[in-house]
């Protein structure tokens, strides 16, 4: 509809609401900023982006496919990581002697 | 005519010549001669008796707008000399005791990827886990931002939906877009249901559809569009509650007041005005015009007594609503890109702000400086919410993905 309207329509809506606009009450800046800032203060405990949130608390903090989450998730399972490095150990041993067999073999 | 009848010779033979006599004959072609005369002469006194009201006439419209142009000029000088007088302080003076921020460090910690066109909006749903995404292909996507699964996808007819907005209950969507229309998508537990069938139209604008918003219930919903209008809408019915109009271009934003305030609304458009709207009786009760171009996003400080917006002059500013000025303006000689997005944290300390040249910004609300910035994102940051309970924002682009930050 403001596309539709002339430049006089335009201009006469514009100075009808600055009149309205004129005599609208106001405060000085001193007293609103303080207030502002006084309510941010308060309110700055319960912004869990200043105050920060412990990793376990946080829904999006464990990373999917992180390289810290891969790690964390090796640290928690030592045993199971021991395992798996000991069979990977023997398995590559094996390999090596059974190439050194064939060799000898052929 | 009178001395024709008389004798040529006139010279010395005056006491000769008879007297003329009025006779009838006379009297015809005295009336024959005059007639032509005097239509003539009539004639030509309209001609130049109108002449001067058309004259006039031609004036009169030139001579109006002028005359509102001046006088519109001398309102909006008295109006400033109003503000000023109470502009006693800067924001960022009043905060320096403030602590400053300790140094802010949030990463992406999820990638929403499904969209095949430009995201343009997106909203979170109350219970905090909820995403509803809208692009530039039409589709229209509700997530799950903890493990990013996908569970409705509902696909417009039309392209472009620059708008999207989550219910209070998390039971329904709407969006919109170049349709001029906003439609309700009421959301089912049931993943095969056909979305598009329940489809409700609410909204009909004669322009583009630029942003939606629910207010406290399902039952209302408010809709800005690129005709220059907002209007408030009944859902059920479709009926036109209130309309509101005041801007002399496209309104490219809204945001309500939060809840605790009242009947509000803030709305930013291309003539680079921000107006403050009173909900129930439809008028304007505030306007702010600082800003040097459109003006893309508004939001609501949470106390609700400012609000900051952000445009395309690359600068994001606070306005605070009982001073009636502008406080603040967050920017920098670095910072050359248009802002499409800001959106505060909950305590109002941090006012984010995604840029153009893919960036957010993180800026101090109070002392006027920027925290951080991130980066990540391979194309314009589109849309940027904070999630309901403050933990995380999500921003979407036009690389075709979401990401959330923590």
């Amino acid at each position: 509809m403001a596309r539709d309207m002339s430049d006089i329509d335009i201009l006469k809506m514009e100075l009808e609401q600055l009149k309205k606009e004129v005599s609208t009450p106001r405060e000085p800046v001193s007293k609103t900023s303080k207030d502002t800032m006084d309510w941010c203060e308060a309110a700055s405990c319960t912004d869990l982006l200043i105050t920060g949130v412990p990793d376990d608390k946080n829904p999006y903090k464990p990373e999917k496919g992180g390289w810290k989450n891969i790690m964390l998730y090796l640290h928690r399972n030592t045993w199971q990581t021991y395992c798996s490095y000991v069979s990977l150990f023997t398995g590559l041993k094996r390999l090596k002697l059974e190439r050194r067999n064939r060799r000898d073999v052929h | 005519i009178l001395n024709s009848g008389c004798n040529n010779n006139v010279k010395g033979k005056v006491k000769g010549c008879e007297p003329r006599v009025l006779s009838l004959q006379n009297i015809l072609s005295l009336i024959l001669f005059l007639l032509p005369a005097s239509a003539l002469t009539t004639g030509i006194y309209m001609i130049f008796s109108t002449k001067p009201e058309m004259a006039t006439q031609e004036v009169q419209p030139n001579e109006t707008l002028t005359n509102l142009k001046a006088e519109s000029d001398t309102l909006k000088t008295k109006l400033e000399d109003e503000r000023a007088k109470l502009h006693d302080v800067e924001l960022h003076q009043v905060a320096e005791k403030v602590d400053g921020l300790g140094q802010f460090i949030m990463k992406t910690r999820r990638t929403l990827k499904g969209h095949g066109n430009k995201v343009l909006c997106m909203d979170w749903c109350k219970d905090k886990r909820r995403i509803v995404s809208s692009s530039q292909d039409g589709k229209v996507i509700v997530w799950d931002a903890f493990t990013t699964n996908k569970e409705h996808a509902v696909t417009m007819p039309c392209t472009w939906v620059m708008a999207c907005a989550y219910a209070p209950s998390g039971c329904a969507v709407a969006c919109g877009g170049l349709d001029n229309k906003c439609s309700v998508y009421p959301l089912s537990l049931d993943k095969n249901e056909n979305l598009a069938a329940k489809k409700k139209s609410v909204a009909m604008h004669t322009n583009y559809l630029s942003a939606c918003s629910f207010t406290n219930s399902d039952m209302q919903i408010l809709t800005s569009s690129g005709d220059g209008t907002c209007a408030l809408w009944d859902v059920e019915s479709g009926q036109l509650l209130q309309s509101f109009h005041g801007h002399a271009a496209d309104v490219l934003c809204l945001d309500l007041a939060p809840s605790e305030t009242g009947n509000t609304f803030v709305s930013g458009g291309c003539d680079k005005k921000a107006n403050v709207w009173d909900m129930r009786s439809g008028q304007c009760i505030q306007s702010f015009e600082t800003h040097e171009s459109d003006i893309n996003s508004v939001r609501y400080y949470p106390s609700g007594d400012a609000f900051a917006s952000g445009s395309d002059d690359a600068t994001c500013r606070l306005y605070d609503l009982r001073a009636d000025r502008e406080v603040a303006i967050y920017s920098k000689e670095s910072i050359i890109f248009g802002a499409s997005s800001v959106d505060f944290s909950l305590s109002g300390r941090l006012l984010f702000g995604g840029y153009n040249d893919y960036t957010i910004n993180v800026w101090d609300v109070l002392k006027g400086t920027r925290v951080s910035i991130l980066f990540g994102h391979e194309n314009r940051v589109s849309t940027l919410r904070l999630s309901p309970d403050g933990t995380a924002f999500c921003s979407g682009s036009w690389d075709h993905t979401l990401r959330i930050w923590a």
